[in-house]
């Protein structure tokens, strides 16, 4: 492997490119206050490259990337686009020398039109307003550029996600745009919405703009990246090319050490029936659906997004109508009509989205692990703040949390950790069945490991769970059994050696029928 | 590895003092209180009537019925939301009172008909909110408007005096106990409880993480419903408990009781530290609030300012307690480390070692 501690001088280079490199960024720091963000930032970009960047939070991605549109200014080290020595004081300096970002949040403003949004604090404007003919043809350019069929004029939100992605795209991309950072594209889109972005990464490298991506999923990474850039610590370690890699060198990369495997075992033995689910049927869309998940083991609930896995789980615990069906737990006919009652049967749910409705963002991580058992915490309908705090301390360790006090803002953990508190909250409801939505979407992959092996350490100790998840490797990775959902129906169950990618996408899309 | 503590700080020790300090000093509650003990200070040295016991008396009897409302606006607002019928609700309690005992009922059963219609009203809120789900501001500034109505249905327009009341009922309003007025005693005694509910309560501690985030307390199996009527109920009731004692206090039922109340205590748990959005908020703070709005009326009364003042300085008081709340809070985000590594919680030695920066 070519691992030089100057990434100038790595020769490893994709073979559709030769020129020389339209970004170098060399020893740039940044520190805020008295954490240093950036020690070591290095970057070497070739044009029409795909050039990912992974690395934990914390690693210094986005510091870096801030620094390279120009929304942060560093405190040391240089930055040269095109052979030029580069100084970018706003983020309109970087668009003018050719570097764009799409931001991983979609910032669109729903009520106006898809021109308006593009040219959003740069409309064309003459004596007497905005003009419109202008802008509405320079908008039809980018959407036939990334063949979107939506028009200028429309109403921004009722466009779908991918075609609100080139909207943002297109903000980001001057005319003369050399290079576009794209800050983890995929958080928020479905498959088929991944695979017009991934497209359209495809046509930019092909008119020679190279694209730096970051994401932490790696499945993607050794799919469309040419190389890939490693950082830790808010350092650089290593840039290396995908086809001369492997996922878990690059984790081990990541992480500063060994891994033993990406996922943990499977179940060794499984045990009595936790959850029995008959026929449900629910407002939201399940039609029939049966399944049952056993003390000991994962069970995965995959399917494409909106195939119903996540309302299936909602219609389990009550967060959902049913209409039809029955359940039962350990044997005991479970017919929750509000999710209050699910978790206190012990059937437990895990929200997918931890910011919008997971988490109590304003308030501390004592309080936000607290959350569902502040009845059991003193006597006479009191809370007693010495209990909680002793509840909360008991996962602190176990699922290694890393914080400073228990009274810190929510807010200032990492994502990851985040997780592990939602996680936490779970756990100290005492749950017999838990079922996580997304448990790692949006952490980075050292967390994911962890929040893995958490996951399979409480199957075997006795816990049943069920693990809904987008992410196809996770799903292979992690589960025992998998349920395929297809239209909101149960399309197939995969048990032991069946549990592979290629088997759950023909069930998912239909065509194992 | 990070270090916090820059270079040439005193020790720890120092610093902790000094953190628990800066801790007591972030609460709102003690920038109100400072703010309360200076213009308490200040009208001492100004006028020779304020630190009379006559003037003491005024200011806490005139505090205590918005007083008790400011409790249970506090949690409402805490829930995220707020109830602007309070005010009609006071005047409505009272009138039904004073008409059933007009009408032959004894007084004590008028009073518990008159809590009663306050839980009515509350519960229809209440229902309104959690179940129907109507924003609480339609919801109550309708109920504002039905209730200050029934008053004028009921009354005509005119005052209903209970002057021939028992005297044991007029001493609720009137009376004193050691020299406390007893309408004081209880204010006092709804203020502590709810403090200490607000503070320590699995209840209130709902109500708080409703109003962070509902959609997160649903989530957590927090029955979301359920805790908002019984908010608005809550306050509801508390309303009608002013409305009453007010009563009792005036000796008349006028048709105009209560008016501008819902506005004067949402302004004053506002200044305490309640967020509108929900969340925050203590009743300290919002008692507090309160005394420096009582403060600021009885200031202008006693340096002869005209009194048409009263509500222009109000509302800056309000405006310049928010803005100063919101200034202060826009501080750049911290990137908190584990302050020294030692004081790094113990962890499972057998995970990964991570990044020691916790983003």
């Amino acid at each position: 492997m070519n691992e030089q501690r100057d990434p100038d001088a790595d020769n490893s280079r994709a073979d559709s490119v030769t020129d020389t490199p339209v970004l170098v960024a060399r020893g740039i720091e940044k520190r805020f206050g008295a954490t240093i963000a950036l020690s070591n930032g290095c970057l070497e970009v070739l044009p029409g490259e795909v050039h990912a960047i992974v690395g934990e939070n914390g690693a210094g991605k986005s510091t870096l990337m801030n620094i390279l549109s120009g929304s942060l200014a560093p405190d040391a080290g240089e930055l040269w686009i095109g052979g030029t020595r580069a100084l970018f004081s706003s983020v309109n300096d970087a668009v003018a020398a050719g570097i764009g970002i799409v931001h991983q949040e979609l910032a669109i403003c729903p009520d106006i039109s898809v021109a308006e949004n593009m040219f959003l604090g740069r409309v064309p404007t003459a004596v007497g307003g905005i003009k419109f003919r202008t802008m509405d043809a320079e908008a039809q350019r980018y959407l036939t550029m990334f063949s979107a069929t939506c028009s200028p004029r429309d109403r921004a939100g009722d466009l779908t996600i991918g075609e609100q992605q080139v909207i943002e795209i297109a903000r980001a991309v001057s005319s003369d745009c050399r290079v576009v950072i794209f800050d983890e594209p995929t958080s928020s889109l479905s498959e088929t919405e991944s695979a017009a972005l991934f497209a359209l990464i495809a046509d930019l490298k092909s008119r020679g703009i190279a694209c730096i991506y970051i994401s932490h999923r790696l499945s993607e990474v050794f799919d469309h990246c040419d190389r890939v850039t490693v950082m830790r610590d808010g350092g650089w370690v290593r840039t290396i090319r995908t086809r001369d890699t492997s996922p878990t060198e690059v984790v081990t990369a990541m992480v500063g050490q060994e891994i033993a495997g990406l996922y943990p075992d499977k179940a060794s033995q499984v045990g009595e029936v936790a959850l029995e689910v008959t026929g449900l049927s629910s407002a939201a869309g399940v039609t029939d659906v049966s399944f049952a998940v056993r003390t000991g083991e994962i069970l995965g609930l995959s399917g494409l997004v909106g195939s119903g896995r996540s309302e299936l789980a909602r219609a389990v615990v009550s967060v959902d109508k049913r209409t039809e069906g029955s359940m039962r737990v350990f044997g005991e006919a479970f017919a929750p009509t509000t999710f209050h009652e699910a978790v206190r049967a012990g059937v437990c749910y895990m929200t997918e989205d931890r910011k919008r409705d997971g988490l109590f963002l304003e308030r501390s991580i004592l309080d936000n692990s607290v959350a569902a058992i502040l009845d059991r915490l003193g006597g006479a309908g009191f809370v007693s703040e010495k209990r909680a705090r002793a509840a909360a301390e008991e996962f602190v360790g176990p699922l290694n949390i890393k914080l400073a006090d228990l009274a810190q803002s929510i807010s200032d953990l990492s994502g990851g950790n985040q997780q592990k508190v939602m996680i936490a909250k779970w756990l100290l409801a005492q749950p017999r069945v838990l079922i996580l939505d997304e448990p790692t979407r949006g952490i980075d992959v050292g967390a994911k490991y962890e929040i893995h092996r958490l996951l399979r350490a409480l199957a075997d100790s006795g816990l049943a769970i069920v693990v809904i998840s987008s992410e196809l490797p996770e799903i292979v990775g992690l589960s025992d059994r998998v349920l395929v959902m297809r239209e909101g129906e149960a399309a197939g169950l995969l048990v032991g050696a069946e549990v592979d990618e290629s088997s759950i996408v023909a069930l998912a899309s239909g065509a194992a029928a | 590895m990070t270090n916090s503590t820059p270079a040439g700080s005193p020790p720890r020790h120092t610093t902790s003092v000094k953190s628990h300090l800066q801790r007591l000093l972030r609460m709102n509650e003690a920038v109100v209180f400072l703010v309360v003990v200076a213009v308490f200070i200040a009208l001492s040295l100004l006028s020779p009537h304020f630190l009379t016991e006559q003037n003491m008396r005024t200011l806490a009897i005139g505090l205590a019925a918005e007083g008790i409302i400011v409790v249970g606006m506090t949690l409402a607002l805490a829930s995220g939301g707020f109830d602007l019928s309070v005010g009609s609700v006071m005047g409505l309690a009272a009138i039904i009172t004073a008409s059933f005992y007009t009408g032959g009922v004894d007084i004590w059963i008028a009073a518990l008909l008159g809590l009663l219609v306050g839980a009515v009203v509350g519960s229809i809120n209440g229902w309104l909110i959690s179940r129907v789900k109507i924003n609480p501001f339609i919801t109550t500034l309708g109920m504002m408007t039905v209730a200050r109505g029934l008053i004028y249905v009921i009354t005509d327009g005119s005052s209903i005096p209970v002057s021939s009341a028992p005297e044991a009922f007029r001493a609720l309003g009137t009376g004193a106990v050691f020299g406390i007025p007893i309408i004081v005693i209880v204010f006092a005694v709804i203020a502590i409880a709810g403090d200490l509910l607000m503070r320590r309560s699995a209840f209130a501690r709902k109500v708080l993480y409703i109003g962070s985030n509902a959609k997160a307390a649903a989530l957590s199996g927090i029955r979301v419903p359920v805790v908002q009527f019984n908010v608005y109920l809550i306050v509801g009731v508390l309303a009608a408990i002013a409305g009453i004692l007010s009563l009792a206090r005036f000796g008349t039922a006028t048709p105009s009781m209560g008016a501008g109340a819902e506005m004067r205590v949402i302004s004053a748990a506002i200044i305490g530290g309640a967020s509108i959005t929900g969340g925050a908020g203590t009743v300290l703070g919002s008692v507090l609030g309160l005394l420096l709005l009582s403060l600021i009326s009885n200031a202008l009364v006693l340096l002869n300012v005209s009194v048409n003042w009263q509500s222009a300085i109000s509302g800056a008081i309000l405006i310049v307690a928010v803005a100063i709340d919101t200034v202060s809070k826009r501080r750049p985000r911290r990137r908190i480390a584990p302050p020294h590594p030692s004081s790094t919680p113990p962890t499972a030695s057998s995970e990964p070692a991570q990044s020691p920066l916790v983003r």
